[in-house]
């Protein structure tokens, strides 16, 4: 049965925490890639970019918590790795963990 | 290491997966799929994310683990089961059938379905966070 349905709630809904991800990485080097194509890319280089990337916006997620947003937006492509993560999950005194599948637990290329 | 095998056939769904490979090399781990879908063939591939399965063991021990996908249950099946074989860390799995299709065609996840449990207890991990609704 198709319904209507408004989208626009549940990001400011304080009762759901709601955690936002997805690969950053490959659109950003991407982007950048295309801004300065006369730029020549090297491996080290793009490891190095990463991990500034990575800690950017890491501290932006921590930003977020800081100021209790319910809407979390978490800009890693290895959090499932992360101990940080789960360690701040763990702490959020909830009881149940929903996960996406497709873009959360896996990638589809 | 590469596993072949024949997954599932729906022919209701007119959605036919008609092998699985699984690929470990370096560190990674993917799975391309052959899918037979409305007559047409096509290949998908799909990268694990790191660690997951390290993951899904430390957070199962301290939350009730749903897996809540907008994708055909025999897609979503095989690679649930592939990250817990042995159904230890995952309670419950939500497919398409549990979405309502909005006028657009696009699939929303029916948090209603989870009317035994206060949203106070929910924590949600997405990339959409427009798939829901209440």
């Amino acid at each position: 049965m198709k319904k209507n349905i408004k989208f626009k709630d549940n990001k400011h809904n304080k009762n759901l925490w709601l955690i936002k991800t997805f690969f950053f990485y490959q659109v950003n080097i991407k982007e950048i890639r295309q801004k300065h194509k006369s730029y020549l890319f090297n491996k080290e280089f793009e490891k190095q970019l990463l991990k500034l990337m990575e800690a950017f916006y890491m501290s932006n997620f921590l930003k977020y918590v800081s100021e209790n947003i319910p809407f979390v937006e978490l800009n890693s492509q290895n959090y499932t790795r992360s101990k940080f993560f789960i360690h701040f999950v763990s702490n959020l005194e909830r009881k149940t963990l929903i996960l996406d599948l497709d873009e959360t637990l896996i990638h589809c290329v | 290491m590469k596993l072949s095998f024949i997954v599932f056939s729906n022919k209701r769904l007119k959605f036919v997966i008609f092998s699985c490979q699984f690929n470990f090399r370096q560190g990674k781990q993917s799975m391309y799929f052959l899918l037979y879908i409305l007559c047409n063939l096509q290949k998908a591939k799909i990268n694990i994310r790191p660690h997951v399965t390290q993951f899904l063991s430390e957070l199962s021990e301290i939350f009730e683990i749903i897996i809540f996908t907008a994708s055909h249950s025999c897609y979503a099946n095989v690679i649930i089961d592939y990250l817990d074989p042995n159904r230890q860390f995952i309670s419950y799995r939500f497919f398409r059938e549990s979405c309502i299709q909005t006028q657009q065609g696009v699939y929303v996840k029916d948090l209603s379905i989870f009317y035994q449990r206060s949203l106070k207890d929910l924590i949600i991990i997405d990339n959409a966070p427009y798939s829901f609704c209440k």
